[in-house]
């Protein structure tokens, strides 16, 4: 694995908008390039791994399950800011995989660190 | 510092095209080396050559040709969120049999793994949605 960091942040819901699909076509070409990949779930961007969702009737496919099988992909460090799922009425337990919470400063950090970031 | 950028935001109803434009502008005049700019999510939008803002407003087409021109900046535009919003090269169009292409000839098409790259191989990406 490289040295290089690199970190997708996913800011915005599902469904109401192609970003979150689009975020994980550029995560999943960034995990090809065998880097040292990281993805933060911050704002609106929690609901994302929100259970229960049902897109059937949309015309809409059901992406955010890729979510789950990021680590087949090699991206093991998944972040969830704990502030943005408190304040939407969310708990860990609401959401279809488990990640790391992380608080305001330990998302400060988590930036700091890397060498590139992507934000979706 | 070589700079990466990636452009999200659409055309004349976001103002991603106006502050990355002046966020080049600057770096440049500042030393700074703009490596790539890569447009993806709705920012395909900005590589349209069929734009046609009215005169007194931010002709966001121009200004990205002539910036990249000026400066040997690569402008990209990801193919495959090109395609689902109705942009692609003459090559593609015909690939299609869709007749003309719909993207500047000042763009290339390109896929993800160019922005990556271009990331890898710069100081630092900045997004503008």
């Amino acid at each position: 694995m490289s040295d290089e960091k690199i970190l997708y942040v996913i800011s915005r819901a599902a469904y109401s908008n192609a970003s979150g699909q689009e975020a994980l076509d550029a995560i999943l070409i960034g995990a090809s390039f065998d880097l040292d990949v990281s993805v933060l779930f911050i704002h609106d961007g929690v609901f994302q791994l929100k259970q229960g969702q049902q897109s059937s009737d949309k015309g809409l496919k059901l992406f955010t399950k890729t979510y789950k099988a990021l680590a087949d992909f090699g991206v093991e460090k998944i972040y969830i800011h704990d502030l943005s799922i408190a304040s939407r009425g969310l708990t860990q337990s609401d959401l279809i995989c488990t990640v790391t919470p992380l608080d305001s400063l330990a998302v400060g950090e988590l930036i700091a660190q890397q060498a590139k970031v992507f934000t979706f | 510092m070589k700079i990466n950028l990636l452009v999200s935001g659409t055309l004349y109803s976001s103002q991603s095209a106006f502050s990355a434009l002046r966020f080049c502008q600057s770096a440049v005049v500042n030393g700074h080396t703009i490596s790539q700019v890569f447009f993806y999510q709705d920012g395909v939008t900005q590589a349209s050559r069929l734009s046609m803002p009215l005169d007194d407003e931010f002709n966001a087409l121009e200004e990205w040709t002539q910036f990249a021109e000026q400066n040997a900046v690569p402008l990209v535009v990801c193919i495959s969120a090109g395609e689902r919003r109705g942009l692609m090269s003459n090559a593609q169009a015909l690939e299609y049999q869709l007749g003309t292409g719909s993207s500047h000839s000042g763009f290339k098409v390109a896929g993800l793994g160019v922005l990556h790259q271009a990331s890898l191989d710069s100081d630092r990406t900045v997004t503008f949605k």
